[in-house]
């Protein structure tokens, strides 16, 4: 039974979403950057100091995501003189806020206040397509050659990825006949997890989302070495402690998304309204595995040509999504779900 | 496909063996925190003893980081950290090892005056006319060098001149050469 | 910092430094010497060291090399597009005193617009010919500590 929390447990869930995510996205920010380095056999930031380096580093470094972002909030912010003044400032403000308005739709172990909304998961599509077309308006707007080019390969790679992540979300839908994220948990918990009942629709929602977050192979609209920053290069002092929020987010929204499509929503037993301890840790363990593929991933890949990327996701992910449309149509028809 | 899977049998590998030196943990000396090679060229270091202010290395210096500065009654001797390349050239022609280079490395700074090494000597007076010299140590060593190789048939009379000899400025020395009975046609 | 407490605003500048590498000639060897400190046996992830290459994103400018003329325009436009605070790193011997490359009387080159003090302002100096990563690792603490003490 899908019903919303009172106005004042809205409210209290409004607030503490964003900052709950925050602090997670900080954490699994750091496991990237660790298991990153450690697979690359160095150390990464210390999780606990030697004891003679204290006075110089600190006790332990695992909000150091927190610090990069501080200190670009302390920092003097730049504009250059023939941009786009009002485009250039407001894109990183209206891709941060319709993220947070995305979480609001997504519920982190069983608990959200918009979820049960009727049309929730298209609304979040919707809105999480906001971020890549705002990034490409303010790359435009900042009048930088090397900007130009970044808006352009991220709009090509926005559509590349976004059409197989459609095609995966809609074949989840048609098995459940529903279209809200909290009725696809309930569904979830009542049948199996839709990993088990659709693994075609789960391998390209995860190759899409992959490319969501920008880890290699698929991190090329900020690609160092070809053009400078991409979108970012004319960004600095505080727009770019935003764009920086924005991107730790993204750490901790794609874990959010996989867990609640495809394992479960990490509710144990039906979906109460209440947070469980026991999903609470499930919720955690899962995340950090979901964090361990991409980042092995990550120091696994190269980085792609935005055409070659283009042409993989056109053949590769795009023909499983329409393969988990005719599995999904197919094991309702057969009756197995 | 072998090779990928190659790849990631390293990767795997790669995470029970991680080459970070702990360096900013301890200062130098301390052995476990980084590579401390003996012979390692690093930051000079003069033996105040030893060093007689005879200009050798600044000679014999490529880069002109060797600076000697004669001024009143001192004459001192400094190294410029900042242009020296650490050949090493003034370690190895200097005649009585004074000038070393250590191991050591962390010599970064935040101005530029830090960077300078330097080394004081005390400087002779003239007896006659008051002019200032050569340091007193470069002339008693040069001395002291002399008498260990020299002739027995001349050495005493070398020593009792180079008593008087060694007290005056070239100038006073050829004034007086006759006065004081320091002359050289009475070897002939 | 001995035991002084630092509020949020210095600790974030000490721990989380990023770095734009600006090369401007010379031998290279002391840009040899800055990748090796980035490679993982000197790993300087572990300070929060990042090295981007974009000035605007810098707060750390590492200036390797003596400055030729047709260079030094140029380091100065970096200079200028990097936000405040910063911190201006002159690592190895050329970019202190133009090293190798001098005159006999010390009266300069003919192709260097000098070292880089001449160009923008420096604030910690690393010689060496090149510096060991150590060395460079040293002076980075000491620039570190600079830059927690500007405004």
């Amino acid at each position: 039974m899908a019903s919303y929390f009172s106005t004042s447990w809205t409210i209290v869930a409004c607030i503490l979403i964003p900052v709950i995510g925050f602090v997670l996205s900080v954490i699994y920010s750091y496991e990237l950057r660790k298991i990153a380095a450690r697979l690359q056999g160095r150390r990464g930031p210390y999780f606990i100091v030697p004891k003679e380096a204290r006075s110089i580093l600190g006790v332990s470094r695992i909000w150091q995501p927190l610090y990069d972002i501080l200190k670009l909030l302390y920092k003097e912010t730049r504009i250059p003189a023939t941009a786009n003044k009002l485009l250039f400032k407001a894109a990183p403000y209206v891709a941060l806020s319709s993220l947070v308005a995305a979480l609001y739709f997504v519920p982190v172990a069983g608990f959200s206040p918009f979820a049960q909304f009727e049309f929730s998961i298209v609304v979040v599509s919707y809105l999480l397509l906001l971020i890549p077309l705002s990034l490409t308006v303010g790359g435009a707007a900042s009048s930088s050659p090397w900007g130009a080019i970044g808006s352009q390969r991220e709009a090509e790679l926005t559509l590349a990825y976004e059409v197989p992540q459609i095609l995966g979300i809609f074949a989840l839908a048609i098995t459940a006949n529903t279209l809200s994220v909290w009725n696809l948990i309930e569904f979830q918990n009542q049948k199996a997890p839709f990993i088990f009942l659709n693994p075609l629709a789960a391998l390209t929602v995860f190759i899409s989302l992959l490319g969501k977050l920008q880890v290699k192979p698929f991190d090329i609209p900020e690609a160092e070495v070809e053009i400078v920053s991409g979108p970012a290069t004319e960004y600095s002092g505080r727009l770019l402690g935003i764009l920086e929020i924005l991107r730790t987010f993204l750490v901790f929204l794609v874990p959010t998304l996989f867990i609640d499509l495809f394992l479960g929503g990490a509710i144990v037993g039906t979906a109460p309204s209440v947070v469980r301890p026991s999903s609470i840790v499930l919720f955690l363990a899962e995340s950090l595995m979901i964090v361990l593929v991409a980042a092995i991933i990550h120091v696994f890949s190269p980085r792609l040509r935005v055409d070659q990327a283009f042409n993989w996701f056109a053949r590769f992910p795009l023909v499983i999504g329409v393969l988990a449309i005719i599995w999904a149509y197919a094991i309702k028809l057969l009756g197995i779900v | 496909m072998g090779g990928k899977v190659k790849l990631l049998e390293e990767l795997v590998q790669n995470l029970s063996r991680c080459v970070t030196v702990d360096y900013p943990g301890g200062s130098w000396p301390g052995k476990k925190y980084s590579f401390i090679v003996p012979n390692g060229r690093g930051k000079h270091e003069f033996d105040p003893d030893k060093c007689m202010g005879c200009a050798a290395c600044r000679n014999v210096c490529p880069n002109y980081t060797i600076n000697i500065l004669d001024k009143d009654d001192k004459r001192t001797v400094s190294v410029f950290l900042g242009r020296c390349t650490f050949c090493g050239r003034c370690m190895f022609d200097c005649p009585e090892e004074a000038i070393k280079l250590t191991p050591q490395y962390e010599f970064a700074s935040t101005s530029r005056e830090d960077l300078c090494i330097e080394n004081t000597l005390e400087r002779n007076k003239c007896k006659n006319c008051g002019e200032y010299l050569f340091p007193e140590k470069q002339l008693k060593r040069a001395r002291e060098r002399i008498l260990e190789n020299i002739d027995e048939r001349v050495k005493k009379v070398f020593e009792d001149d180079t008593k008087i000899y060694l007290g005056y400025c070239s100038d006073c020395r050829k004034k007086l050469s006759y006065a004081k009975n320091i002359h050289t046609r009475k070897y002939y | 910092m001995e035991k002084e407490v630092l509020n949020l605003r210095q600790k974030s500048r000490l721990y989380s430094p990023w770095v734009f590498h600006a090369h401007c000639g010379g031998c290279n060897n002391c840009d040899i010497e800055v990748a090796a400190v980035l490679a993982p046996r000197f790993d300087v992830e572990r300070i929060g060291i990042q090295l981007k290459n974009n000035p605007r994103h810098a707060d750390v400018i590492l200036v390797t090399g003596p400055v030729p003329k047709h260079s030094a325009p140029f380091l100065k436009r970096v200079y200028d597009q990097a936000p405040n605070p910063k911190v201006v790193m002159a690592v190895g011997g050329c970019a202190v005193d133009c090293g190798p490359y001098q005159r006999d009387d010390g009266a300069g080159n003919y192709a260097l617009a000098g070292p880089v003090d001449r160009v923008i302002p420096v604030d910690v100096y690393v010689p060496g010919c090149p510096p060991k990563p150590e060395t460079i690792l040293h002076g980075a603490v000491l620039a570190l500590k600079k830059l927690a003490e500007k405004e």
